[in-house]
């Protein structure tokens, strides 16, 4: 059973400072960019260049002959199969994006390879017979480029109950383009002493991967291993041609081999467009809600990948609510925008912006205080959200409206403080004051299952090696916690390793987060009790009967208890475990405090506070540092695009997790950012609200232009 | 065609052969090994690369690493001295301000530059501080506690050094 709050923790719960905190610190850790395996050589993708193009000649001859070059691959080199639609590792003839690679050079140094890459003199030639477009609103049109659709209705004719609503509020929201980033968690790969191809590269699955790159080597499985390094930074930049490209360099030269980046950023990467509109009854209630959304999804897509991707959208666009009537339609289109390398906040802040900001408006029109309006509308847990999705596990309205009422910054607004006391009479006329809030819902998709291999000491200390990869959210430290916890011993005596596709032969499956991670700890923790127990059958002569593993001994039948040095030879005690989870939701919200300069049209966002549901908070301080990141993320999200800098960044933030009433440990997923942009827009709009302008500012796309910034504030003032 | 260069890094003196076009990120990573100088944007946006040059805070990513010969070179790794962490790494730890730690080594010498640059730096120095250092999975806080809390342990050293 996974522990909840009925049971006092001696180590869930705390604060504790992630593992490798002090290699992190003295810049010891090596990110997949860092790894140098001896003699490795460098692997360089050449680009196209220009999408909806073919590859016409490369000289291949000049490369070749160049001195330090050890092979020039392309497309036909790749001896496996790779299925139609899969982003291409090179390509052959069709170039869908600018940065697909037509060939990777392979040479002994940098300087080899970046001479035999500018030698190789691509021609590029367009091709008539693909136009794909750069804008998802013709791709909407062309049928070859819409990937998928979602569309649901229910409660009726959308128009009537558009017509019976008291107040109504619609407009279109955008985001028109993310730029993607290079990617720089790449890696390594080299042949070990059992001829198998080891690839180090940033991977969130390195089951998968590994899967992948044997189908497109041509190779047993067996003859594949993947080890995660540590990733970091930009997460979401991690192309997963990467790692395929480096295993098909190393199985080509039979060496070591390493990836170098190439010099030309890549291009935008993917948008999002929202309509969306919502009606409410007399007395405040919502009753209709009407959501277009067009989803860029890049060059390539499978079905599979953008049907997740659309649904997950629309239940934040479609948000936590009681409305009735609901009319939704989604698409996902292929566009010729890069291989998916751009950060996803951006696409939950619009989300969560859409359906916020016109519940601020129709709060407006109603006369109604905003809190109140969600209050009266927040779904319970087990109701079924607008999209039509039955919401298991979730913190209540009830929950987080307790949780709202007591937020220090959302009571500066009803106090009405909307110029700075602390500022001199004159200045404090210039700066205006808001105070904004926005609900969120995010999916936790249901995990495929993540393994984990554990072996226990003689010494009653533990090892357990993870299929998932850490990437700094201190998924090991929280896997000691609650190892720990289960077996009442300290954390410290807990060894974690991520990142593996397998351990000793034995497969471990990668994906998924805390919720199937707490259930594996779990089922490991059964598992070698078992297998205690019918040692000390064996050994001991102890009857038939529960065992239980706690501080190093094992408690039997009749009061029994064993020393496990007593059970456990010098290699330890070795189980594996595997385990899924359910979809699952996090619901929560944002409260945000912005400033905006009237002279200037400068925002600044003062302060968030970030209401969480986490479940069961394992490490509180990893709980309180995804958090306040979140925050500062989707406040970025508002002035820019990207990770904004420090002077973007709320001067305070405050996380604080809902109460968690019991529910088991699980992760965040995007609930740290979703509404997070949401309150920054909706705390502009209660700052630039005046006379003659009662709706205040409110920008429909993302990030806000600074011009429509200032024009906002003079208005306002 | 390269041309030699010499540098002290970290307290060390090290030799060099660097291209005309080489950058100094470059030199550092690849010939002098220091890969806890990291390299991300390459092009002066992240701050990842930040080291300090004759005492000066720098992108290393745009400097010329011919434009560097003769120069002293600090860099995050030579922060910590036989192992011990120095006091801002430290504060960066008590106050859980690492999360994935790829901007640590920038953010730590965009860090110590602001803390030789005032004696007691206000929030809006420090935030303005770090704005070439971009931070994806920490929000900036927390940097911000961490700084100012060095700054008034230095402060008492001082106070308290004869
Ligand atoms: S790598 Fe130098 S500033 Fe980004
Ligand atoms: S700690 Fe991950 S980017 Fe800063």
């Amino acid at each position: 059973m996974i522990p909840n709050r009925m049971h006092r923790h001696t180590w869930i719960g705390k604060r504790v400072a992630q593992r490798e905190t002090a290699d992190r610190l003295s810049a010891r850790l090596a990110f997949g960019a860092d790894l140098r395996p001896d003699g490795a050589l460098v692997v360089l993708p050449v680009l196209g260049g220009q999408a909806n193009a073919r590859l016409v000649g490369l000289d291949l001859d000049a490369a070749r002959s160049l001195p330090g070059v050890q092979a020039v691959l392309l497309a036909r080199d790749v001896p496996g199969y790779q299925p139609p639609g899969e982003a291409p590792i090179l390509c052959a003839d069709r170039i869908g994006c600018a940065t697909d690679a037509v060939a990777l050079v392979v040479a002994e140094s940098a300087p080899a390879a970046r001479e035999a890459a500018a030698a190789l003199q691509p021609e590029i030639a367009p091709d008539p017979e693909w136009c794909v477009p750069a804008d998802p609103l013709d791709a909407a049109g062309l049928p070859s480029c819409r990937i998928a659709e979602l569309r649901f209705e229910r409660g009726g004719e959308i128009d009537r109950c558009f017509a019976q609503g008291v107040q109504v509020a619609e407009r279109d929201f955008r985001l028109p383009v993310i730029p993607a980033r290079p990617d720089f968690n790449a890696g390594a790969c080299e042949p070990d002493a059992q001829q198998r191809i080891v690839l180090r590269s940033a991977s969130r699955d390195p089951r998968a991967d590994k899967e992948r790159i044997a189908r497109l080597l041509g190779l047993p499985e067996e003859r594949v291993r993947v080890e995660a390094p540590a990733g970091g930074g930009l997460f979401d930049a991690a192309d997963p041609r990467v790692g395929l490209r480096l295993a098909l360099a190393c199985q080509h030269t039979g060496r070591a081999v390493r990836y170098l980046q190439p010099e030309r950023a890549p291009g935008p990467a993917r948008s999002l467009q929202i309509r969306l509109g919502l009606a409410a009854a007399r007395g405040g209630r919502l009753s209709a809600l009407c959501l277009r959304l067009i989803l860029d999804l890049g060059a390539y897509a499978t079905r599979e990948q953008a049907s997740e991707a659309l649904r997950a959208l629309v239940i934040q666009a479609a948000g936590p609510y009681r409305i009735p009537c609901v009319r939704i339609e989604a698409l996902a289109v292929r566009t010729t925008h890069g291989v998916w390398s751009g950060p996803a906040e951006a696409f939950y802040s619009l989300a969560c912006t859409a359906l916020e900001s016109q519940l601020d408006a129709l709060a407006r029109k109603l006369g109604a205080n905003p809190l109140t309006l969600r209050r009266d509308n927040l779904l319970e847990a087990e109701q079924e959200s607008p999209a039509g999705i039955p919401l298991a596990g979730i913190a209540g309205g009830a929950e987080l409206t307790r949780a709202l009422r007591r937020s220090k910054l959302y009571s500066l607004r009803r106090q009405r403080k909307r110029t700075r006391a602390d500022l001199p009479p004159a200045l404090a006329r210039r700066v205006r004051r808001g105070v904004g809030l926005a609900c969120h819902l995010c999916p936790l998709p249901a995990s495929g299952s993540t393994g984990l291999a554990l072996t226990l000491h003689a010494d009653g200390g533990a090892r357990i090696e993870l299929g998932a990869s850490d990437w700094g959210r201190a998924i090991c430290t929280a896997v000691s916690l609650l190892l720990a916890e289960r077996l009442d011993i300290d954390p410290e005596r807990i060894e974690v390793s991520a990142g593996m596709s397998e351990v000793s032969g034995a497969e471990l499956s990668g994906a998924g987060g805390m919720q199937p991670m707490a259930r594996a700890v779990e089922e490991a923790a059964l598992a070698a009790e078992r297998a205690l127990g019918q040692r000390a059958r064996d050994l001991l002569g102890w009857p038939p009967g529960a065992v239980r593993l706690r501080a190093g001994e094992l408690e039997g039948p009749d009061a029994r208890r064993a020393g496990v040095d007593r059970l456990i030879g010098p290699e330890g005690l070795r189980v594996q475990a595997c385990a899924s989870s359910p979809e699952t939701f996090c619901l929560g919200a944002h409260v945000a405090l912005v400033e905006l300069d009237e002279l200037t049209g400068e925002l600044a966002v003062e302060a968030i506070e970030a209401h969480l549901d986490a479940g069961l908070p394992v490490n509180r301080s990893a709980l309180e540092r995804i958090g306040r990141a979140g925050c500062a993320l989707g406040a970025s999200a508002v002035l820019g695009t990207g990770p904004g800098s420090s002077l973007d960044a709320p001067a305070e933030i405050a996380v604080s997790p809902i109460a968690h009433g019991g529910r088991p440990a699980r992760g965040l997923g995007g609930a740290p950012i979703a509404s997070a942009a949401a309150a920054v827009l909706n705390a502009l709009a209660d700052a630039t609200r005046a006379r003659g302008q009662p709706d205040g500012l409110q920008p429909g796309e993302l990030p806000v232009a600074q011009s429509e910034l200032a024009a906002g504030s003079g208005e306002a003032s | 065609m390269s041309v030699p260069i010499q540098l002290v890094i970290d307290g060390k003196q090290a030799a060099f052969e660097v291209g005309y076009a080489e950058r100094l990120v470059d030199t550092l990573r690849e010939k002098a090994g220091l890969l806890g100088v990291k390299r991300d944007c390459g092009r002066g946006e992240c701050g990842a690369c930040s080291v300090f040059l004759d005492g000066r805070l720098v992108s290393a990513c745009l400097v010329p690493s011919i434009q560097a010969d003769g120069s002293e070179i600090w860099t995050a790794e030579g922060l910590s001295r036989e192992g011990r962490l120095a006091d801002l790494q430290a504060a960066f730890s008590e106050l859980d301000a690492v999360s994935c730690g790829h901007c640590t080594p920038g953010m730590l010498m965009a860090g110590e530059a602001l803390l030789r640059q005032y004696r007691r730096p206000t929030t809006e120095q420090i935030r303005h501080g770090l704005a070439g250092n971009r931070c994806r999975c920490a929000g900036y806080d927390r940097y911000v506690a961490a700084i100012r809390k060095v700054a008034r342990r230095r402060a008492a050293r001082r106070t308290a050094e004869p």
